[in-house]
């Protein structure tokens, strides 16, 4: 099977000691194992039914929370417009193989985005470096997620955890993009972990 | 004598010593020190030379509106000139030199211009080298020679080997400033639970308590400090300025974050930009004491009596043994106690007829005089104040009695204070003139700011305390936090005359008795701004503060009107018949003090100045040698050289390959957008001129699109996959141009049409397999297709698989040559490329660039950026034929504007370039016989060097220019200063039955 390559494949990222706090935050890049977006028009909700209940989804969402499955997560990115990333390609196409192309499109992303995983005790303040959100547990707590320009690059950060978060990015950008991650880490101190590449 | 370091006392660290250089010079400090304190502990009197008539200068105040010490600090590549000498701290090995003098701050050459000084007055430079002669160019010779004579210090041409990194941060209540004010109002909101940032510029907390005498005030700091450290809510940022206000509480702070120590650590930002969203902001910035104007008032040893008595308590520095205090108020009482106390012999000048008995008696009783009535009218001394001519004055400031001299070697002085509402201002707020207080005071409310304390003219300390907590708690409310915040802390005692609001008597200029002053009286230090040049402006009819402002400068620059605007308006009041508050103020602008650029750039400079596009063969092409190039974002390989080839001889090649054999370019730059839905044929029919319904699924047609106003947007391909999915393809340059567009359409004007549109252009990775043998390497990287032409013509595609990867084969033509695009998951990308790289060896595959791209194409005819540029309609370049009649579509109508079908309009031709020499895109095209005036004909839009025509083309647009087939005519570079001989010609070079392409 064909592995996706990463962006960043040609790219010497070595971990930063950093100042007072070694290592306090984790960097880590995959790729996204399967990623679709479906789209719609009136009666969006109703649209896509078919394809969110086949993936044991019981709510649409909105445009904060994301909504989690067993291996599904959906970000409701638009009214009419829902990004699903799941674990399993097949398990995703069969279920949107279930949508009526006369009411809503699907359509593979999958090589469309790179995931940079970020962790670690700084790792909110890491990002309040890159990402004009609050970033507060109350405000931005776990499951949430939010779509931001970080250096003028649209990506979608999701909060994944206490100390966690997963940003989606433009596969394109991808290299830029974490490069300024690297440099930005840098004071706080950061590795790359192992379940990176 | 100069001033001393006093043998106890003092907020500084004594046990350590600091060693740190000034003009080379060692100088002694302690932790705690400024390089300010320092110098003056030092009894370095002298400290700068002044902007435009290089007079002595020394330490005028103690903060932030320090207008005369201003240095350059560090040296190197880390060197930074302008820098307050007050706002920096002391650190071992801290190196600064002054600015502005030559040979030395002590023989300044400079200084002879003060022989010029009455020729130097307002307006000088318009005057003299401008007004007097026609145009700048005079200006522009002497600049040169006044900007070396004139001016503050100089950046280093190094780059700066630190970092600087930028924050967003959000508050519940942003507090400026941390005096007692701040505190009071932290110490509220922080209670009731609101996310609290407290931001002060100092490295200390307490604000104007750190000048008041060790005692009880340093207990209430430490009690209260302790507390708000101890709130987890509360973020205390010291070392921060906020310097600008912005809307919807957006607010602009720099932390120095390790420019205290002579380098950062590594890895670690030298200053911090926050961005501050706060939802309730509280100001407490305090107020700064305003000088007193009179003649020599800019010597060394003249001094703002709260910076004295700053340097006093603070530092342990006695800035002066016999000390004259000249005051309007009672807050310099303060400082009189405090030099007594310190054991120098005072004089305190009162300026109001009646003196405060509450504070003149005590006074006299420590051994002070006190002379009511009296003010300063000059400083005498040549390189530091030595005497002081003093006499009995009038409401008006006017001398009303005999001078006198007294011998003193400090002149502290107050003039009332102005509270410091800049960034209260910034939110399109002037404030007024308070007669009573003698000072402008915020009046209106802004939403979401409060000022309070000194900010707010509010005088006594116990009425601060309380009025700022309540501030603090009432912000909090305001945030939805209603927590319980206690009690207001009890103010701590401080000396006498701590109130500044209540008793004050502005008055003018201290002048002899005719209204002139004894000597060279200053407005605004650090401009060299003097009396007389506001009453020059007033001569020449200045009658608006900002003109005033403009044309003697007065308050620009770092000053930012902190120490004279209010002399000087107060003075335009007084010459205009006006109260002061009738004439106003100027606008306040951030940043409230300088800022280093590279904290508001922050990491985006360099390879960070903007984000870049890669394409997934990106590191392909740089491991096999191709110089990139930038295009937009992208980065391309622009040319592959062999064997040390130049850009044109590699292009040149590549080009003449591509038709002899076959090579292969990456154009996964193209704009890619899913365009789906059962309404997408409908809307492609809207957008393109040509029509789109009767597209049959697995075919792909070359569409145009216009701008509503009818000029040309975009062209590029479209192909159709399925019975509701569409595949367009749009150029580099306009991809996202062209996604908005139709993202605005359908949720604007055609809410009808069931179709998204979608960037799919990170999805797909392209590539363009090009020349005679295309089909020929095709066949044995995909044996399970078929391409054979009947099977897969022009505007055709089929599915297949090559390497394994899944592949999209779209037959179409750029260059002219039998040609393919293929299409590729973007993760799978390299591993097709490098499969077609392998299997075109025995094809003698190329890879190619967009320079020998560009000349395939400029060849075969085909329009790019260059020709859609914004100004060209179908017509003009020859793609009318695409318009269908049977179907409206965007642009429609007004292509039609007699403008845009003038059939005088330049149009697409072919340009034959005579010589060896080539034309570059931009020259103007002429007649060959015709003047050469104006814009000529016509422009050429693209140009090259073409191995199949073995001559210079290029595409151009000529006016008429189908009907001048064949005409010769010129191409003028204007810039380059040539002029070439072209003939017009067909804009298709190179196979215009497309033969080749058609193979």
């Amino acid at each position: 099977m064909l592995e996706i390559a990463s962006p960043l494949a040609s790219v010497t990222t070595e971990p930063r000691p950093g100042g007072a706090v070694a290592a306090a935050v984790t960097l880590t890049e995959r790729a996204p194992r399967a990623l679709a977006q479906i789209a719609g028009w009136a009666s969006f909700d109703k649209a896509v039914w078919p394809a969110l209940s086949s993936l044991g989804l019981d709510e649409i969402g909105d445009y904060r929370w994301a909504q989690v499955a067993v291996y599904a997560t959906t970000f409701r990115i638009a009214p009419d417009r829902l990004l699903i990333a799941h674990r399993d390609p097949g398990i995703l196409a069969e279920a949107l193989g279930k949508l009526d192309p006369a009411r809503a499109a699907s359509l593979d992303l999958t090589h469309a985005r790179w995931i940079f995983g970020i962790g670690g005790a700084e790792a909110s303040a890491f990002l309040a470096r890159l990402v004009p959100l609050d970033l507060a547990p109350d405000n931005f707590p776990v499951g949430s997620f939010a779509q931001t320009g970080l250096h003028h690059v649209g990506v979608l950060l999701h909060s994944i955890g206490p100390e966690g978060y997963e940003l989606y990015v433009p596969v394109t950008w991808a290299q830029s993009i974490w490069s300024l991650m690297c440099e930005t880490a840098e004071p706080f101190g950061y590795r790359l972990d192992a379940g990176g590449r | 004598m100069t001033a001393q370091r006093l043998p106890n006392g003092g907020r500084i660290d004594r046990a350590s010593t600091l060693r740190l250089s000034f003009d080379g010079k060692q100088i002694l400090a302690h932790p705690g020190d400024s390089l300010a304190s320092a110098l003056l502990a030092g009894g370095h009197m002298l400290v700068g030379r002044s902007f435009k008539y290089h007079r002595p200068r020394g330490l005028f105040a103690a903060g932030a509106e320090e207008p005369n010490a201003l240095v350059h600090l560090r040296s190197g590549e880390r060197g930074e000139p302008n820098t307050r000498a007050t706002l920096a701290e002391a650190y071992d090995g801290l190196v600064a030199r002054s600015q502005n003098a030559w040979p030395s701050l002590a023989w300044d050459l400079g200084a002879l211009n003060q022989l010029l000084a009455p020729a130097l007055h307002a307006g000088f430079y318009y005057k003299t080298f401008i007004g007097p002669f026609r145009g700048t160019g005079f200006w522009m010779f002497c600049e040169r020679f006044i900007r070396k004579a004139a001016g503050m210090g100089q950046a280093e041409g190094q780059e700066d080997p630190d970092s600087y990194e930028k924050v967003n941060a959000f508050a519940d209540v942003l507090i400026i400033g941390a005096g007692p004010a701040g505190l009071a109002a932290a110490l509220a909101a922080g209670r009731s639970g609101a996310r609290v940032v407290l931001v002060e510029q100092d490295s200390l907390l307490g604000g104007s308590l750190l000048a008041t005498p060790l005692g009880e005030s340093d207990h209430w700091l430490q009690e209260t400090e302790g507390e708000l450290r101890s709130l987890e809510n509360v973020r205390i940022l010291t070392r921060t300025t906020a310097f600008g206000a912005y809307d919807q509480g957006v607010f602009g702070l720099v932390e120095r974050v390790w420019d205290h120590v002579p380098e950062p650590p590594p890895g670690q930002p030298r200053q911090r930009y926050w961005q501050v969203r706060a939802k309730e902001a509280v100001l407490a910035s305090g107020a700064i004491e305003q000088p007193l104007v009179f003649g020599g008032n800019d010597k060394p040893g003249v001094m703002l009596a709260a910076a004295a008595r700053s340097y006093l308590n603070r530092y342990a520095v006695l800035p002066g043994r016999q000390a004259l205090v000249c005051t309007n108020n009672d807050s310099a009482y303060g400082l009189a106690f405090d030099l007594l106390r310190a054991g120098a012999a005072v004089t305190l000048l009162d300026l109001r007829q009646q003196v405060p008995q509450g504070l003149a008696g005590p006074l006299e009783a420590a051994g002070a005089t006190v002379m009511a009535g009296h003010g300063v009218l000059a400083a005498k001394g040549r390189a530091r104040v030595a005497s002081a001519m003093i006499a009995p004055v009038g409401l008006d400031g006017r001398a009303t009695g005999a001078t006198q001299g007294l011998a003193c070697d400090l002149i502290a002085v107050s003039g009332g204070w102005q509270p410091a509402l800049h960034l209260w201002s910034q939110r399109q707020q002037k404030p007024v003139y308070d007669a009573a207080k003698g000072c402008f005071v915020p009046q209106g409310s802004v939403p979401g700011l409060r000022c309070v304390g000194a900010a707010a003219a509010n005088g006594r300390l116990t009425d601060v305390l309380a009025e700022s907590f309540a501030a603090g708690a009432a912000a909090a409310l305001a945030c939805g936090l209603s927590g319980d915040s206690g009690a207001p802390p009890a103010a701590p005692s401080v000396s006498l005359g701590d109130d500044w609001t209540s008793n004050v008597h502005p008055v003018g200029p201290l002048t002899k008795a005719d209204g002139k002053p004894l000597g060279k009286a200053f407005i605004d230090l650090q401009h060299d701004v003097t009396l007389e040049d506001i009453d020059l402006a007033h001569r020449e009819g200045y009658v608006s503060v900002e003109h005033l402002k403009r044309y003697t400068t007065t308050g620009m620059a770092t000053d930012q009107g902190k120490l004279s605007n209010l002399n000087a308006l107060a003075r335009m009041a007084k010459l205009q018949g006006k109260e002061i508050g009738e004439v106003g103020t100027t606008t306040f602008r951030p940043p409230y003090t300088p800022l280093a650029i590279g904290a508001l750039v922050g990491r985006e400079h360099g390879l960070h100045f903007r984000p870049t596009r890669l394409t997934p063969i990106d590191a392909w092409h740089r491991e096999n040698g191709a110089v990139m190039t930038e295009a937009g974002a992208w980065m391309r390989p622009w040319y592959y050289p062999e064997a040390g080839e130049s850009l044109g001889q590699a292009y040149r090649r590549e080009a003449d390959h591509v038709r002899k054999h076959v090579g292969l370019v990456d154009v996964s730059t193209l704009g890619k957008i899913a365009v789906q839905g059962p309404d997408a044929a409908e809307f492609l029919n809207r957008v393109y001129v040509n029509g789109w319904k009767t597209l049959p699924v697995g075919r792909l047609r070359y569409g145009v699109m216009l701008r509503e106003d009818g000029i040309v947007m975009d062209d590029g391909a479209t192909a159709r996959l399925g019975e509701h999915d569409y595949f367009m393809s749009t150029t580099t340059a306009n991809a996202a141009k062209v996604l908005a567009f139709a993202e605005q359409l359908l949720q604007t004007a055609w809410t009808d049409l069931k179709v998204q549109v979608t960037s799919v252009s990170d999805a797909w990775a392209a590539f363009a397999l090009a020349g005679p043998k295309a089909r020929d390497l095709l066949r044995a990287l995909a044996p399970e297709s078929d391409l054979e032409p009947e099977a897969l013509p022009n505007n055709h595609l089929v599915h297949g698989e090559m390497a394994d990867v899944p592949v999209r084969i779209h037959r179409m033509s750029y260059s002219g040559e039998l040609a393919y695009e293929l299409y590729a998951p973007t993760g799978f990308a390299r591993q097709l490329w490098e499969a077609i790289i392998a299997a075109g060896r025995p094809f003698n595959l190329k890879s190619y660039g967009t320079e020998a791209m560009g000349a395939l194409r400029i060849e075969k005819g085909h329009v790019a950026g260059a020709e859609l540029d914004g100004r060209t309609t179908l017509k003009d370049l020859g793609l009318e034929g695409f318009a269908s009649k049977k179907k409206p579509f965007v642009g429609e109508v007004l292509r039609q504007r007699p403008a845009l079908t003038d059939p005088a309009r330049p149009s697409l031709v072919g340009l034959e370039i005579d010589g060896e020499q080539g034309a570059l895109g931009g020259a103007l095209l002429f007649a060959a016989d015709g003047p050469t005036v104006g814009h000529g004909e016509g422009w050429v839009s693209s140009a090259t060097y073409s191995p199949a025509l073995g001559r210079n083309i290029a595409l151009g647009l000529l006016r008429e220019g189908q009907e001048r087939l064949g005409e010769t005519i010129r191409v003028v570079d204007f810039l380059g200063g040539t002029t070439l001989k072209a003939k017009v010609v067909s804009h298709h070079f190179v196979d215009p039955e497309g033969a080749r392409q058609n193979a």
